[in-house]
């Protein structure tokens, strides 16, 4: 067990670091729209942590953190909170399928989770008669996210050191 | 032991339920707040607006040092270039010189003819002038939050440009802040003509850089390059702002080349125009001798 001190100190952290990315995400530096996005920075910040350990990032602050992006952003209210609340959820039940395997396999699960992320948004969007975004801008959404995660993996478990609690092999022996 | 193991167990069990039921509720609560944002959409915004404003001092907080990295990245720019940019003003202002021998000339013809048609002078708009803050742009949603809000006399839908063309119109207005949606959001549509043409159509807005065109009436006519104007019918904006010039688009579309410069957007003017209703905007159709002047 941790104690409860690093556990909160580790909550705040990931709060802290989550309004970071939005404000930089508001920095009007190249400014305008362009095919080029900002790669979503906050969902494999959340899923990197969800992966090595689950309790530094409760629910509840995932629904706050990305119901704020939806508020600053301008983007539809609570569908963005929503969605990530479902998936990141999920991704928190698979743990143990994913924890001690290759970082492919927890790669290729984040991978095809955002792509399901993207595509129920879409529809959600076009079933309630809002304007999607459209398909090459998405495209790059995905990739550039996609190819990010491993950096992000590397930074928060080197630099922060977030990383999985060594296999219990010896606590089932005991 | 065995049962004080069982005890525990069963709380584990019923811990996990209870978080599984908050789930869900959070989760039905959340696609609630969506389905109130898409059917009362002005009550949630206003919302959203208020809380924004509260985030205002953390937002200008955290983008300064941002500010002042792009200004001195700016300025070292700048510096660099200076050297081999004298010779080139030279010759620039040679230029500027013989074009504005040609708007002299302009001006002096305009206002004849403005005399024969007894064409009297549109108040010109009043404008409020604002700095960008934020760029909230993503895939889903092109809009921009600007420093000045209703108590500089900023009010939803007044449109705004950058000194080049129209940026866009704002829609969420805050005490402070104000939410910009640009042309090229999804939900904008711009009532244009096409000079030298003076075909009428839409700019439609699709989530990319260039909005399409929208035409009444075939394509004929209308070349790359022509200048693209608003008409202010249905008079959400003011007639004969510039709005940007024509290119072609994939398979026979046409689309808009805006003529803000969107990517180096610091400052905007907001225009002080209240939408006109329907019956003046047709008595203003009816009587404009702009567009007398046009048919001739």
């Amino acid at each position: 067990m941790q104690p409860a001190f690093i556990v909160w100190f580790y909550r705040t952290l990931f709060l802290s670091l989550s309004i970071l990315i939005l404000i930089t995400n508001l920095i009007p530096f190249e400014v305008g729209p362009s095919v080029l996005t900002y790669p979503d920075l906050l969902y494999c910040l959340a899923t990197s942590w969800i992966f090595r350990r689950p309790n530094y990032v409760p629910g509840a602050m995932i629904v706050v953190v990305f119901l704020l992006q939806d508020i600053l952003m301008g983007l539809p209210v609570g569908l963005g909170a929503a969605l990530m609340l479902g998936i990141i959820e999920y991704l928190k039940s698979r743990i143990e399928l994913i924890r001690y395997q290759s970082f492919f396999i927890e790669w290729s699960m984040v991978a095809l989770c955002y792509f399901i992320f993207i595509l129920a948004y879409q529809l959600i969007l076009t079933i309630s008669f809002s304007q999607p975004a459209p398909t090459v801008t998405l495209i790059f959404l995905f990739l550039e996210t996609i190819l990010l995660y491993p950096i992000i993996v590397f930074l928060s478990s080197v630099v922060l050191k977030v990383k999985s609690p060594e296999f219990p092999l010896i606590e089932v022996i005991k | 032991m065995y049962s004080e193991d069982n005890n525990q167990h069963s709380t584990e069990i019923y811990k996990g339920s209870v978080k599984r039921l908050l789930f869900l509720i959070t989760l039905i609560a959340l696609f609630c707040i969506f389905l109130l944002w898409r059917l009362e959409g002005s009550r949630v915004e206003n919302l959203r607006s208020s809380l924004v404003n509260l985030f205002i001092p953390a937002i200008e907080l955290g983008l300064k040092p941002f500010h002042h990295m792009q200004d001195t990245l700016e300025i070292l720019l700048k510096a660099t270039q200076n050297q081999d940019t004298s010779e080139t003003v030279l010759q620039l202002r040679t230029d500027l010189k013989q074009w504005q021998n040609y708007a002299y000339n302009l001006e002096e013809e305009n206002a004849k003819l403005k005399k024969l048609v007894n064409f009297s002078e549109s108040s010109s708009y009043q404008t409020i002038s604002a700095s960008l803050l934020a760029d909230t742009s993503s895939p889903f949603r092109h809009s921009y939050l600007i420093n000045s809000g209703s108590e500089r006399g900023v009010q939803n839908g007044y449109p705004a440009t950058d000194g080049l063309g129209l940026v866009g119109r704002i829609t969420n207005t805050a005490r402070k802040t104000a939410r910009l949606i640009l042309l090229t959001d999804a939900s904008s549509r711009v009532p244009i003509k096409i000079l030298p043409s003076g075909k009428k159509g839409l700019v439609v807005g699709n989530n990319t850089q260039n909005p399409k065109i929208e035409l009444l009436g075939n394509i004929s006519g209308i070349n790359p390059g022509d200048r693209v104007l608003t008409t202010g019918e249905g008079g959400i904006f003011p007639p004969d702002l510039p709005v940007g010039t024509v290119s072609e688009g994939p398979d026979g579309t046409i689309e808009l080349i805006l003529a803000a410069e969107n990517s180096s957007l610091k400052m905007i003017s907001v225009i002080k125009y209240e939408p006109v209703t329907l019956n003046e905007v047709e008595v203003n159709i009816l009587q404009s001798p702009s567009d007398l002047a046009e048919e001739n």
